[in-house]
């Protein structure tokens, strides 16, 4: 093993971090799916647009959160171990599931299961999506100051993952950028996506109402 | 303090040395170490509050400042020793006081080197309960590192626009070497073989006729068969270490492959394993189910397998000859089961994997756990070989039953038999004609 | 019979000359590189690192010229290069005395300047052609005594002036020069054939170049062609042909032609070989079907598996890397006792002192 280093105050700066990612991801991603299901009722040229830049956003959403949520995960859990060990307790650390089983925890395919399992009404969701997308936005801040904290104040104790440590944070910090990049022009765009969903919906509801 | 003056004087600065180091560490249990030892030392006490900010934990660099102090000491004896000889005729007193100089620096270094191991120790706790996070973070780094790939669009590597990419896994105790010859058979005119040693050196080869043509990376990429890119890379594989984990291969083929430029939305992998290579590749088509289009395994062992529980348990107490299950790639498996301890080192391997774990289990757990990535197995063409001797019951080391995963059920899309020749006929299988046409009609597909 | 003493002396004679000739053949084995030069060592060292990319057109006991490897059909000319003897020996040094004979062997290989080629002009050495390729596969070819333009879609219907076409110098002299050509796309191979003064030049596609051989039209350029037996001319890989009779010689696909094209390995294509007693005879005795060796050698793997203390279950792959008549690299690979490999080892066979040959044993990673 080699030298570690690490922040003391690191782990809590992460579980906060990553309890509010969860939390927020979870309602803007089904939001997104959901939104992206419903589009698929549209056509015309903007509408086929938003379309494409919603499948591009729920893939892009779904692999960075999938990745940096996984890292930060790791790196808390990794500290967490070495304090337990340095209070001379002998517990075992906690499994960090398989790769596979985080992957799909924040899949396309798990929030359109729970879509099914618990549809939301479309007016509940338009409503709120500027909101949530501002929340994940400032969200984002947080999540970035704890992965910029972690990247100058840690190092690991395995050649392995220090040999592609110093090329992965500057990856990191373009991933995380390109991720407030995305939320800002969805919060931008998000009035005409909803107008959208509520023009098509309403011509829906009309023509249902007609035919009865 | 009861030491002589002359050695008082030296373990002054060495009292000052611990406690910086133990401060600056800000670990509890290198403080325990050190105050475990330090009454031996018999000099004042390691009483420092730690620092409350990081922990910096280098047992090379605690371990190194402690070798100073034991040279120091010996340093010290040296003097004393010349300064005795200097007397012309020494008293009883100078002879005693020598001694008693001698014996105090001699009782100090034993307990220096007390504290080196107290220092080993605590690194090996550590160790051995964060190893298993090490895996985890490398993937998550590869994950971002794709996604990067994804965003430019654009992905690096001196191989970044070949579509069609080989890779050949051999099984334990061994290394590509066979494979090599094999996949030189199977490959067509043209094709560029890259083998990759256990010490990370890559030969660069062009198939011409029967033997493959040897070419530095410069020159290959002045051939036209490189600049075509139309042509199948084979990628024949030593895993770093000869008996590491199915994990540890994974994560490691993931880097390299990264590095040529191999792992992109264009490039479509076809792995191929032998014996425990099977595993590997399974593992490694589990993981990046989206980059993978086939497997083929000849020789697997997807069961659990006598050998691997043998070998894992036998060679603890007295060792087998011709098999190293204790050999150590830097793995820990989050299953308790997949372990064992080697020197004070808890970590995974072949061995602890085949005698703890089927592939069935993973299956399952991925189905249950993950629908979707085990739809994207199903996707893939899995085929698995199986060798056998007359009876078709076994190659000599694995059932025909483990090679042909028939727990992992409708997974494996097509399951073949080749009679193999030799006494134990598993070790002919990477070579038997059969299966390097198979190798063949695979990559044509 | 009635006893006669002669017989007797001649039965003892005979003895000590199948034990003697046993002897010869008798290798000392040693582990690890040869330790000093020798002209084979050296014309091995020399193949590795550059005679397997690039065309080796001349050797001799000073220097060594090529003309370096065209690999792309955007090659738009021969360019040369050389190195002495002594350039060599020194570029190889480190092998002598390395502790890591397979890292330093491979380092040596893949050396991208490897100050072993030094620029020939074709003016310094008076039968190199300059030839230089145009578009629509016209060849611009100058030698000493005449220039001419060659449009290879003239020359034989089988390429066209679109074909993607790279061309390498295989063969030069005095009196001529061979041009191999090969599509890229199709990898279909030509041969060009021309005298010095370019009166007489001839494109022959591969699969043609047997009938065209044994039908005589290749005599005009027989001196430009190697010798390489007392009759046989060098034609392609594998192949040669009779100066005499015409007749085009195949090497069985059992056997192996080293580099030069004079010597023949006898079973030297099986893999795994025979274990024991291994055989090279001339071009010439092969393809008349005598039997008379050049040299005989044997080998041992159980031996050099207990040299090299390897547990195994036996061998699995027992190759001809390299050849010539007193110098033969192989490599060995041995399976586990049950499982895996046990280790495995290139063997360099030194012939050239025949009193005393010698196997180094020595893994230099060359599979």
């Amino acid at each position: 093993m080699e030298a570690f280093q690490f922040d003391k105050g690191m782990p809590s700066d992460i579980f906060s971090a990553t309890a509010k990612m969860d939390s927020l991801f979870d309602v803007v991603f089904e939001q997104m799916v959901y939104f992206g299901q419903e589009l698929d009722r549209h056509t015309g040229k903007a509408a086929n647009q938003m379309k494409k830049n919603m499948e591009e956003d729920i893939d892009f959403f779904s692999k960075a959160s999938f990745s940096l949520m996984t890292f930060m995960e790791m790196v808390k859990r990794f500290i967490t171990s070495v304090d337990i060990v340095d209070e001379g307790a002998d517990l075992d650390p906690p499994s960090g599931g398989t790769r596979a089983e985080r992957e799909y925890w924040y899949s396309a395919a798990k929030a359109e299961e729970e879509i099914k399992v618990d549809p939301m009404p479309l007016d509940e969701a338009t409503a709120s999506y500027e909101s949530n997308l501002q929340d994940f936005d400032e969200m984002l801040t947080g999540f970035s100051k704890a992965l910029d904290n972690i990247m100058d104040h840690t190092d690991f104790p395995w050649g392995a993952v220090n040999d592609i440590w110093p090329e992965a944070k500057d990856k990191i910090a373009s991933v995380i950028n390109e991720f407030e990049h995305r939320v800002e022009k969805m919060i931008k765009d998000s009035e005409d996506l909803v107008k959208e969903l509520e023009r098509v919906d309403n011509l829906i509801s009309q023509q249902m109402g007609h035919a009865e | 303090m009861t030491r002589e003056p002359a050695v008082n004087e030296v373990l002054i600065l060495h009292l000052f040395h611990a406690n910086s180091v133990v401060q600056r560490c800000g670990s509890s249990l290198l403080r325990d170490a050190f105050q475990k030892v330090w009454p031996d030392v018999d000099f004042g006490n390691i009483a420092v509050s730690l620092n409350n900010e990081k922990i910096i934990f280098d047992a090379a660099e605690v371990n190194d400042v402690i070798t100073g102090w034991i040279k120091g000491m010996e340093t010290l004896k040296d003097k004393e020793f010349v300064k005795f000889k200097e007397i012309d005729l020494p008293s009883i007193e100078d002879i005693s006081q020598y001694r008693s100089i001698a014996f105090d620096i001699d009782d100090v270094i034993d307990a220096y080197h007390r504290l080196k191991n107290e220092v080993d120790l605590v690194e090996e706790k550590f160790g051995n309960k964060v190893r298993v996070y090490r895996s985890p973070l490398r993937q998550a780094l590869n994950d971002i590192a794709l996604l990067y790939n994804d965003m430019k669009d654009k992905t690096e590597g001196d191989f970044s626009d070949f579509e069609n990419v080989s890779v050949y896994m051999h099984g334990i105790e061994s290394d590509g070497e066979k494979f090599f010859d094999s996949a030189l058979e199977a490959a067509d005119e043209g094709d560029i073989i890259i083998r990759e040693n256990r010490d990370g050196e890559k030969e660069h080869f062009i198939v011409e006729g029967d033997e493959p043509k040897k070419y530095t990376v410069k020159n290959l990429k002045e051939e036209d068969e490189f600049k075509n890119k139309d042509n199948r890379i084979h990628y024949v594989y030593d895993s770093e270490d000869e008996n590491e984990h199915r994990q540890e291969t994974s994560d490691d083929l993931t880097e390299k492959l990264m590095e040529m430029g191999l792992v992109n939305d264009a490039t479509q992998i076809d792995l191929f394993g032998h014996s425990y290579g099977g595993r590997r590749s399974f593992q490694f088509a589990m993981d990046h189910p989206d980059h993978v289009q086939s497997v083929t395994s000849i020789g697997a062992p997807y069961d659990t397998n006598i050998l691997g529980t043998v070998a894992n348990a036998i060679s603890e107490a007295i060792g087998i000859p011709f098999v190293s299950p204790e050999e150590y790639s830097g793995y820990q498996d989050f299953n308790t089961e997949n372990r064992r301890t080697d020197d004070g080192i808890i970590h995974s391997n072949v061995y602890t994997d085949m005698s703890s774990e089927k592939m069935a289990d993973d299956i399952n757990y991925l189905k249950a756990t993950s629908p979707e990535v085990y739809q994207k197995l199903q996707d893939i063409d899995i085929m698995a070989a199986a060798g056998h001797a007359g009876l078709e019951l076994y190659d000599g080391l694995v059932s025909v039953g483990s090679q042909h995963g028939e727990k992992l059920g409708d997974l494996i899309d097509e399951r073949l038999s080749y009679q193999v020749g030799g006494f134990i006929g598993h070790l002919s299988e990477t070579r038997d004609e059969e299966f390097v046409e198979l190798i063949s009609e695979v990559n044509q597909t | 019979m009635r006893n006669n003493p002669l017989i007797g002396v001649f039965i003892l004679s005979l003895t000590f000359l199948l034990v003697s000739c046993d002897e010869h053949s008798k290798l000392t084995y040693k582990e690890g590189f040869p330790a000093e030069y020798s002209p084979a060592l050296t014309d091995f060292m020399g193949y590795h690192f550059v005679g397997m990319n690039d065309n080796l057109l001349s050797s001799s006991r000073d220097h060594y010229i090529y003309a370096e490897r065209n690999g792309s059909f955007e090659d738009k000319k021969v360019s040369y290069f050389q190195y002495t003897t002594e350039q060599l020996k020194q570029y190889y040094k480190p092998m002598f005395n390395s502790d890591q004979p397979q890292e330093t062997f491979d380092k040596l290989f893949q050396k991208e300047d490897k100050e072993l080629h030094h620029t020939i002009e074709t003016a310094e050495q008076g039968h190199l052609p300059d030839i230089k390729k145009e578009t629509g596969n016209r060849l611009t070819i100058e030698t000493a005594s005449s220039k001419k333009e060659v449009s290879l879609a003239s020359e034989t219907k089988q390429i066209s002036k679109d074909d993607e076409i790279r061309f390498n110098l295989v063969s030069s002299n005095s009196e001529g020069f061979v041009l191999h050509l090969q599509n890229s796309e199709t990898k279909v191979d030509y041969y060009l054939f021309a005298l010095q003064d370019l009166s007489d030049i001839a494109v022959y596609e591969d699969s043609d170049l047997d009938e065209s051989g044994e039908a005589g039209e290749l005599e005009p350029f027989y001196p430009i062609l190697d010798d390489v037996g007392d009759n046989y001319k060098k034609l392609k890989p594998g192949q040669v042909i009779n100066a005499d009779t015409n007749q085009v010689q195949k090497v069985a696909k059992t056997d192996v032609m080293s580099e030069d094209f004079k010597y023949i390995y006898v079973d030297g294509n099986e893999d795994p070989l025979k274990d024991g007693k291994q055989r090279i005879l001339r071009v010439d005795d092969y393809f008349t079907g005598n039997d008379k060796t050049e040299a005989v050698f044997k080998i041992s793997f159980k031996k050099i598996a207990k040299e090299l203390d390897f547990r195994t279950s036996g061998i699995n792959k027992a190759k001809v890397k390299y050849f010539n008549k007193d110098y033969i690299v192989l490599r060995l690979s041995y399976d586990g006792k049950i499982v895996g490999k046990a280790g495995a080892v290139n063997v360099i066979a030194d012939l050239q002192d025949k009193e005393n040959p010698t196997a180094y044993i020595v893994d230099l990673g060359w599979e």
